[in-house]
Formats: C-alpha cells, structure tokens, sequence
C-alpha cells in the first residue's frame, strides 16, 4: 500500500524544514551551547591566577564555562539537525501502517522514543568532550584520535550489523497501549542501532578546535548517505560508504553521457 | 533493427525450433567458460545471486550451496573474478520491488547480446536471434508444461546444456495472469522497494514455484533466489514476464513517473551488466528501460519486440476492462446510477489502515486461522463510501496486506481465505533471502497486497457490514519440512480511496 503523495511530501517537508531551521540555530550558536569555552590564555592554571591548580579545580572552571545543562542542549540541537532527515523513511512507514487518528502521535514518540536514545548517549559523550578537552585544551590530538577510532569503526563488521539493524522497520500493533508501547520502543531501539553505527562520527566535530561545523556538515553527508547503502552481510569493508555522492556523480555522468548521444528524457 | 522475440513452442519447443536450438548452443558455450569470465554462464547467475560464496541462512538449505549441486562443473567455478566485479555485478536481483520489473529486463538484454555474439561470431549462426519466450499461460495449446527441448538430457550426442537434473515440479495449474487486469504500477509492479508487485508473484513466483518444487527431500534449484539463474528455463521464464509487461504498457498501462523509480534512487546497488569478457560495464536505471526500445545500451540503442503482445493469454482469466469492471461494481452497489457518466477509474493511490490482526501469526501445515480487527470508525469510513457511491464519488477499494512474511520454507504457495472464501494465491518464492537481516530486504521478509474490494463488496451488500473483524485462514500448499518456519508479523486491512 501507498500514502498518498501530499502525506509523502508533507512529511519530507517537515522533517527537512525542521532540521534547516536548527541547522540555522547552530551556526547562530546561542550561549555557545555548541563550542567548549576555554580561558583564553594558554594554561587553566595560569586562568586562575597562581602557578598552580589541581585537576579537580580546572574541572571546576571548565564546568563553569560549559555548564552541562547546556552542553547536552547543544548536543540535542545537533542531532536533532543532522538526524531527522534520517527518520522520514521509518516516520512514512509508521503513518502507512497506523490509524488515522494516532498517526501524528505515533510519529512523534517514534522520535521522542529515538531522541532518548541519542541524549542517553549524550551524557557520556558529553564527557568525554569535557574529559578530552580538560587534558588536551584547544589541541587537534583528541580529534585525531577519535577520528582513527572512527576510520576503523567505520570499516568494522560491527557498524554494518549496526547498519543493517537500521533497515529493519517494524510491523507494529495498530490498537490501544500496546501500539503506543511498541512505537516508542521502536524509536527506541531504531536509535540505538543509529548510535551504535555513528557515536564515533558524531564525537569527531565536537573534538575539533575549528571547524567544526565544517565537519558536522562532512558527517551528516556521510551518515545520510551510510543509510541509502543496503543491509550487507557482516564483514570488513574498506570503503567511505558515500553512496549519496556516488549517486549524484553516476546520475550526473549518465546525464552528461546521454546529453550527448541523445536528448535525456 | 528491432530484435524480434519469438515463443519457444514454436516447433513443439522442440530442437526443430532453430531459435531455441542456437540457445541451447549459445548456452553451452556459455558454461564451457570458468566463473573469472563475466561472460560466462556462472558470472552471469552470480549476478542474480548465488550460493557460492554465500551461504543458505539455514543449514538445511547446504545441498543448495553451488558446491554442492551435483550437474555443477566445478571446475569452473574457480578461481574467482577480482573482487572488484563481485562488488560491482554479483548479487543485484531485485525482488519484492518495484525495481523487479526494470532490473530484469537489462539483465535480460545484456545476456540476450553476450548469447548473440556467440551464436553470429563463434556458431556462424544468424545475426537477429533473439531470447525466446515461454508463455506458460497458453493452457489451451498445452504450452503449460516444460518444452520438451528442456527435458531430453543429450543434444547431439552430448550433454545437453538446457537439460538440468535438479528440476522437480509439473504442475503449472497454479499460474494466471489475472494481473494483467490491474490498472496501476502499484498494484502491478509494486508500489515501493519492498512490496511484491501482483506480477511478480503470480505468474512470476509462481513459475519459479512450479519448477522448483521438492522432490521429496530438496527443493529444485529454480525454487530459490540464489540459484534459479543456474537453469536455461529461468531466462525464457523472466522473457515472458518482459513481455507481459511490454503487453500491459501497449494496452495503455503506464509506468511510474516517480523519480525514485525512474532513477532507480532506492536500489540496493547501481543496476550494472558486463558487456564483455573484460568487464566493460553498462549501468542503467528504470528510465533507460521503461519500453522495449532501450534507450542506451552500452552507449546505443538497443530495440527488441515480442511476436504477442496479448494482454491476456490464459483462457480461463476473467477480467473485465477496468471500466467495465468499475461500471459492473457501481451498477450493484447503486442501481439508479447512470452509467453513461462513468468515464475512467482514476488512479490515485491513497492508503488508509482500517484493521489489523494482533500478534504475529506462526502457520502450520495446512490451515491455520486468525481474525483481524477493524477500527469502528475507519471501516464506517468505508460503508460511507460505499453507501455514496457514485459516478463522481467512487467507492473505496479494500486490500488485505500480509505483512512481514518471514521464514525458511521458500518453495511453498499459501492460500489466504477471508470468512472461509477464498481470496488469493501468494507465492513464497524469495523468502529466505527476504528474511535474513544481513540480506538485501533487512530481515523485513515478504509483503503481498490482496485486493478484497468484492469481498466487501458482498459483505455490504448482504447487510452483514457492520462486523468487528474478518476471519482470515491460511493455508499452505504443501507440508512444511522438518524445521521449515513461517509466521506473518502482521494483515492489516487498508482503504484505497479513488
């Protein structure tokens, strides 16, 4: 069966509409819920006034720079803007196979249901950024670190059975508290799968002293385009999984090809 | 030139038929060269999928693996091309898709040209030979049975290279080409990436279940995905669906306009054939293929045609036109209506669910029951419709979907039946490879949409309407093996509005 083409655009309206609308938020970066605060000369210890501060007070200040209510902010807003366009094949399934009545609501906690996943995550990747920002201020070691971590992850069998999970879209009850039940779980689980295959990507940007946005628009790409491959079987795969970019450049290549030879209908 | 397609009963389906005989030659030469060379026999299965260095998800199925099919030359299936080709080519069949349709007619157009240069170059044969077709659907002329050419194991004092032992089924009474009625690609072709099209599974899944079915002990090799392009007939099987679909467009059916589908935007990999021995790639999408006149085949255009483009073959199909068909229903429904208003059903696809059945279903052997419940106010939605119809406000349509059909009996047909009528044949050809949750599908199985409209119909028009759920049976053709599982997830019961 079929939605109809208005409820399909509609939902790829509003989830993109959404995610633009926070991408601009972002760049705006309100309070620096997005970038980690340091003193702006070289050493905490120096930012303090003596010579020297144990590591509990250069925690203390980082935290008063950083507060955690607002670094976890700016990680909601980040997934929110790079992972919603993600959610409208799974959203499009859910309003086909719901009632009418409940397919709003469905749709909603599917999110809410993945959110919670992704912001249970937050929490440590919220300290790690804090921990590896509090030994290694304004330094590119952590995101070169993170970022070989995610070089293997990204080829490992592990992230494709993570991949792989991501596709599996469920058939779920259509009645009462046991379809409410299952909707939000399945946000739940379908984000686990989600963070399961990109926690290391998304820790990158944050780790990077500049250019972070930069980055955070480098991994969304990669992270779409990782969920347009099919489900693989599980194995080591050395390559970047940019099946999007892959996408555009063989349609604009037999586009060009066919221009030539005959008009592309 | 425009290749010409021709029915391989032509001649009896004998070897005095010279179409079929240059196959058989073509084929032989064909499986003479190793599995390294992309155009060879064994590449090309490969492309549509195999069991060679994959593996049957069950162990039940290891008689399956291509080392293990006694009439394999084994020989030949090593060593392997580079890796690059198996990334490129190996394991692209697109089932349970709207992709079904587009992708096997390149797959059949490039091997229709690797078996042509065979036959005009190497055989000194002619340079118009084209696929032949086997138009299982002419019961009347007896064409429902394996041509004999497929069944005689030597050709010419040596083996012959249609001839394969591991073929077990007879009994094609199941086909039909009732589809060829549907007035929409959704319906026909299937709506998205993995919903099966009425076409694919009868009389597509049906063709590959007759064939393939079990001898007592093993399935035939027709029976399941990774093997069924080992076998010659698979060719003039899916030939035959080509032209029914070539069919269904010359009777004014249209194709999506969707640009995923045009685009192929969703399939799981780049639709890519190898042109030559080296490997020269042609890769198209659903655009380059929506008629018979390829538009860019390896960088030129490619024509072909069938001698019948019958819209229906089976004399036993009834099916009206489409707009007598919607006259006929309107006429019962609302016996004032003037008819003479009724112009064309439109096709606008809208679905809306009405009812569901509760927990996932675990069939048995024979018949195994199950109710689904409708929602009061969605399935009042319907009796309104049905209640107002008229020329202008056309009634609902009603589809029963099998959702999530999952499990390793592949070879099998299941009969649904709704408040002990029965409905629908579905085949259950793909399962496996549908069910694994590393494979193509995610492990999401197998959905089938059954259009009940009559059903409903009836139940509206006896005044039995108002009812909370519909009793659903289904019942397996055969026994399910030892071990052999299948369970639908979930049958929701879904509104078209016109």
């Amino acid at each position: 069966m079929q939605l109809s083409k208005n409820i399909q655009n509609a939902i790829f309206f509003w989830m993109m509409g959404i995610s633009l609308l926070v991408w601009v938020l972002l760049l705006m970066n309100p309070g620096n819920i997005m970038t980690i605060e340091h003193c702006k000369v070289p050493t905490l210890a120096l930012c303090s006034g003596s010579e020297t501060v144990s590591e509990a007070t250069s925690l203390q200040m980082l935290l008063n720079l950083n507060p955690l209510t607002s670094q976890l902010m700016g990680w909601g807003v980040m997934i929110i803007a790079m992972m919603l366009p993600k959610l409208i094949i799974p959203i499009e399934s859910i309003y086909l196979q719901s009632l009418k009545r409940y397919r709003f609501r469905f749709a909603l906690l599917f999110v809410l249901g993945y959110l919670s996943s992704w912001m249970f995550a937050g929490i440590f990747m919220t300290a790690i950024i804090l921990g590896l920002n509090l030994w290694f201020p304004l330094s590119y070691i952590p995101a070169i670190g993170v970022g070989l971590v995610a070089a293997i992850w990204h080829c490992s069998p592990i992230k494709q059975r993570f991949l792989n999970l991501g596709h599996n879209h469920w058939n779920l009850p259509a009645f009462g508290f046991p379809a409410f039940r299952a909707v939000f779980f399945y946000g739940i689980m379908h984000g686990v799968w989600c963070v399961g295959a990109g926690w290391v990507l998304m820790l990158f940007p944050m780790l990077l002293p500049e250019g972070h946005y930069l980055a955070m628009f480098a991994v969304t790409f990669m992270m779409i385009s990782e969920h347009l491959e099919h489900p693989r079987p599980l194995r080591w795969y050395f390559d970047l999984r940019l099946r999007l970019l892959k996408i555009m450049i063989d349609l604009a290549k037999m586009k060009l090809v066919r221009t030539c030879l005959y008009d592309f209908r | 030139m425009i290749f010409l397609r021709k029915n391989v009963w032509n001649n009896g389906g004998t070897f005095d038929n010279t179409n079929l005989l240059w196959y058989a030659k073509a084929v032989g030469v064909m499986k003479s060269k190793p599995i390294s060379d992309p155009t060879s026999w064994w590449f090309y299965a490969t492309i549509h999928d195999e069991y060679l260095i994959s593996l049957p998800r069950e162990p039940g199925l290891d008689y399956l693996r291509w080392k293990n099919i006694a009439s394999l030359p084994q020989d030949k299936l090593a060593p392997l091309p580079p890796k690059s080709q198996i990334d490129m080519f190996w394991k692209q069949c697109t089932h349970s898709s709207w992709f079904f349709l587009p992708w096997h007619r390149g797959y059949l157009a490039a091997i229709e040209n690797i078996l042509r240069d065979i036959i005009t170059k190497e055989l000194g044969g002619p340079s118009d030979w084209a696929l032949p077709y086997w138009n299982y659907l002419k019961v009347k002329e007896n064409q429902n049975q394996l041509p004999p050419a497929f069944k005689q194991p030597l050709l010419e004092g040596k083996p012959n290279p249609l001839f394969v032992p591991e073929r077990y089924g007879n009994d094609f009474s199941d086909l039909n080409d009732k589809c060829q009625g549907e007035i929409s690609f959704s319906i026909y072709g299937g709506p998205t990436n993995n919903i099966n099209g009425a076409i694919e599974n009868n009389p597509h899944g049906f063709g590959h279940d007759a064939i393939g079915s079990n001898n007592g002990t093993q399935d035939g090799i027709m029976g399941h995905v990774p093997t069924a392009a080992l076998d010659p007939i698979f060719y003039l099987h899916h030939c035959n669906i080509d032209r029914m679909w070539a069919a269904w467009n010359q009777h004014g059916n249209n194709n999506p306009t969707d640009s995923k589908w045009l685009t192929s935007f969703e399939a799981r990999k780049p639709f890519a054939m190898p042109l030559d021995k080296a490997g020269t790639t042609w890769h198209y999408i659903s655009k380059d293929v929506t008629s018979t006149n390829i538009i860019y085949y390896g960088g030129v255009p490619y024509q072909f045609t069938y001698d019948d483009l019958s819209l229906f073959s089976d004399a036993k199909t009834k099916v009206l036109a489409p707009t007598d068909a919607l006259t006929l229903r309107l006429d019962r429904l609302n016996p004032n209506l003037d008819s003479t208003k009724i112009t064309k059903k439109r096709v606008n696809p809208n679905a809306e669910l009405v009812g569901a059945s509760g927990s996932p279903l675990q069939l048995n052997s024979g018949k195994t029951e199950t109710k689904v419940k409708l929602d009061t106010s969605s399935w009042g939605k319907v009796g309104k419709s049905l209640l107002g119809a008229s020329a202008t406000k056309l009634p609902n349509e009603v589809y029963l979907q099998l959702e999530g059909v999952k499990g390793t009996a592949e070879v099998n047909i299941l009969s649904v039946f709704v408040n002990h009528e029965l409905i629908e044949k579905v085949s259950l050809f793909g399962l496996n490879v549908a069910s694994v949750s590393d494979g193509h599908h995610g492990g999401a199985g197998l959905t089938f949409n059954i259009n009940i409209t009559h059903l409903i119909d009836k139940l509206h028009l006896d005044g039995k309407f108002d009812v909370n759920d519909l009793d659903i049976q289904i019942e397996t053709k055969r026994p399910l093996q030892v071990g052999g599982k299948i369970t639908i997830e979930r049958i929701g019961v879904y509104r078209s509005k016109q």
